[in-house]
C-alpha cells in the first residue's frame, strides 16, 4: 500500500516535470520526444488504475504518433526545427485560467474508487432508444454531447493543418498507369456503396458516421492519387470542403437546438416526434449524417492541404 | 449437391492457400515469393469464401460473401502488381538482386 502511493507520487512528480519542460521548450523535436515520454508515463498511470487495455492503446498510439510526427517534420522542415519562442502573456493567462477551471471542476468528481459499475445502459437501452446496438445508442443519444464536441475536435484539427505550409508537397505526381485507373474506376463506386451502407446501417450493426466519413474520404483520396489532384479539385475544392465540414457540425447542433426550442434539454431526441422511439431514430440518423459529412470533409481537407494544387 | 460443391470449393481453396504458404517459405527471392503468395491471395481466398457462401443459410449473407470474393479477386492482384512495379522501379532486377 505504501509502495503503491509512493509510485503514485513519483509518477505525478515526473509527469509534472515533463509537462513543464514541454511547455517551456521551443524546439519541435524536443516537444515530440517529451510527448512520447509523457505517453509512457500515461501508460504507467493507466496500469496503476487497473486499465491494461487502455494502457496498451495508449502505448501503441504514443509510439505511432511520435513516429508520424518525426516523419512529417522531416518532410516539412528541411533543416530548422526551431519555432518562435516569444513569451506570450495573454496566451499564458488564458492557459492558466483554463487550468484553474479544470482544477476547480475536479472537486465535483466522485471520490477515487467510490464509483460502482452500473448496468443502466445495458438494461434500458433497447426500451428507451429502440435500437439493438448499445454502442450506437450510447454514442449518439445518451452521450450525444460528447460526440458533438469530438466531431468539432476533428474539424478544428483539419483546419489547423491548413496553417502548415509544407516545403515539399506530398502526393503531387499522379500515378500514370492504366491498371490503376481501371482499378480505381471500379473500386470507387464499391467504396462509396460500402460507406453509405455503414452510414445508414449503424443502428443495427457496428458502424456509423465516423467510419462512413473516413471511407468516403479514402475513396476520394484514392481518386486523387491516381488521376491527379487537379481532377479531384473539380468535384471538391478546399473552400467547399471547409463549408461542408462546418455544415456537418451545424446539422448536429440544429438537431440538438430543435429539442431546446420544444422545451427539453439539448440533444433530447424524444421530443422530435410523438412516439419517443421514432423521435430517437430520427435524431440518431440526423446526427450520424452530420458526423459523416463533417468527418469526410475534414479528412479531405487534411489531404488537399498537404498535397499539390491546393493553393489554386 | 450444394453441400458437395461447397466442400469441394473449401478443399480447393485450402489446397491453394497451403501451396502458397509452402512456396512463400521455401522459394528463394522476392519475385518467386511474390509469385507464390499471390496464388493464395488471388485464387485461394476467393474460392474458399465461395465455399463458405454456399454453406450459409440466408441469401443476403451469401450475396455479401460473393461480393467480397469478387473484391478480393480484383484488389489482391492489383496490390501485388503495384508492389512488383515499385520494386522494379526501385532497382530490383528479375533475379531479386539489387542493381
Amino acid at each position: 500500500m505504501i509502495l503503491e502511493s509512493l509510485l503514485n507520487y513519483v509518477v505525478i512528480l515526473v509527469s509534472s516535470i515533463t509537462i513543464s519542460a514541454l511547455i517551456l521548450s521551443n524546439n519541435i523535436m524536443k516537444i515530440i520526444l517529451l510527448n512520447s515520454v509523457f505517453s509512457t508515463l500515461a501508460v504507467i498511470m493507466y496500469l496503476i488504475l487497473d486499465a491494461p487495455d487502455v494502457a496498451i492503446t495508449e502505448g501503441c498510439v504514443g509510439v505511432l504518433s511520435s513516429i508520424f510526427s518525426i516523419f512529417t517534420l522531416n518532410k516539412i522542415y528541411k533543416n530548422d526545427f526551431k519555432i518562435a519562442d516569444k513569451f506570450n502573456p495573454t496566451l499564458f493567462m488564458i492557459i492558466m485560467t483554463i487550468t484553474l477551471l479544470l482544477l476547480f471542476t475536479t472537486q465535483g468528481l466522485p471520490e477515487f474508487g467510490q464509483t460502482k459499475p452500473d448496468n443502466y445502459y445495458l438494461n434500458n437501452s433497447y426500451n428507451e432508444i429502440g435500437i439493438t446496438s448499445i454502442v450506437t445508442s450510447i454514442l449518439a443519444s445518451y452521450r450525444g454531447y460528447d460526440t458533438m464536441l469530438e466531431t468539432l475536435v476533428i474539424m478544428l484539427g483539419s483546419l489547423a493543418v491548413l496553417l502548415i505550409k509544407p516545403q515539399i508537397k506530398l502526393f503531387s505526381i499522379p500515378i500514370k498507369d492504366l491498371i490503376a485507373e481501371k482499378f480505381v474506376s471500379f473500386i470507387f463506386a464499391l467504396l462509396l456503396l460500402f460507406a453509405f451502407y455503414l452510414q445508414f446501417h449503424g443502428e443495427i450493426s457496428p458502424g456509423g458516421g465516423f467510419q462512413a466519413g473516413t471511407i468516403i474520404a479514402a475513396s476520394f483520396i484514392l481518386y486523387g492519387i491516381v488521376f491527379g489532384n487537379h481532377n479531384l479539385i473539380k468535384f471538391v475544392s478546399l473552400p467547399k470542403l471547409i463549408v461542408l465540414s462546418v455544415a456537418g457540425i451545424g446539422i448536429y447542433l440544429i438537431t440538438g437546438l430543435i429539442s431546446i426550442l420544444r422545451g427539453k434539454s439539448l440533444l433530447n431526441y424524444n421530443i422530435l416526434s410523438n412516439n419517443s422511439l421514432i423521435g430517437q431514430s430520427i435524431g440518431i440518423n440526423a446526427v450520424e449524417i452530420g458526423i459523416g459529412i463533417s468527418v469526410a470533409a475534414s479528412m479531405l481537407i487534411i489531404y488537399l492541404s498537404l498535397s499539390d494544387e491546393s493553393s489554386t | 449437391m450444394i453441400n458437395i460443391l461447397s466442400y469441394f470449393c473449401l478443399f480447393l481453396g485450402l489446397v491453394f492457400i497451403i501451396i502458397s504458404i509452402v512456396g512463400y517459405n521455401r522459394l528463394p527471392d522476392y519475385f518467386s515469393k511474390m509469385h507464390s503468395s499471390t496464388l493464395g491471395d488471388a485464387l485461394g481466398a476467393p474460392i474458399f469464401i465461395i465455399g463458405l457462401a454456399l454453406q450459409s443459410s440466408s441469401l443476403i449473407f451469401a450475396f455479401k460473401m460473393a461480393l467480397l470474393s469478387i473484391i478480393l479477386l480484383i484488389v489482391n492482384p492489383t496490390a501485388s502488381y503495384f508492389l512488383n512495379k515499385f520494386a522494379i522501379r526501385k532497382g530490383l532486377n528479375i533475379n531479386g538482386e539489387e542493381k
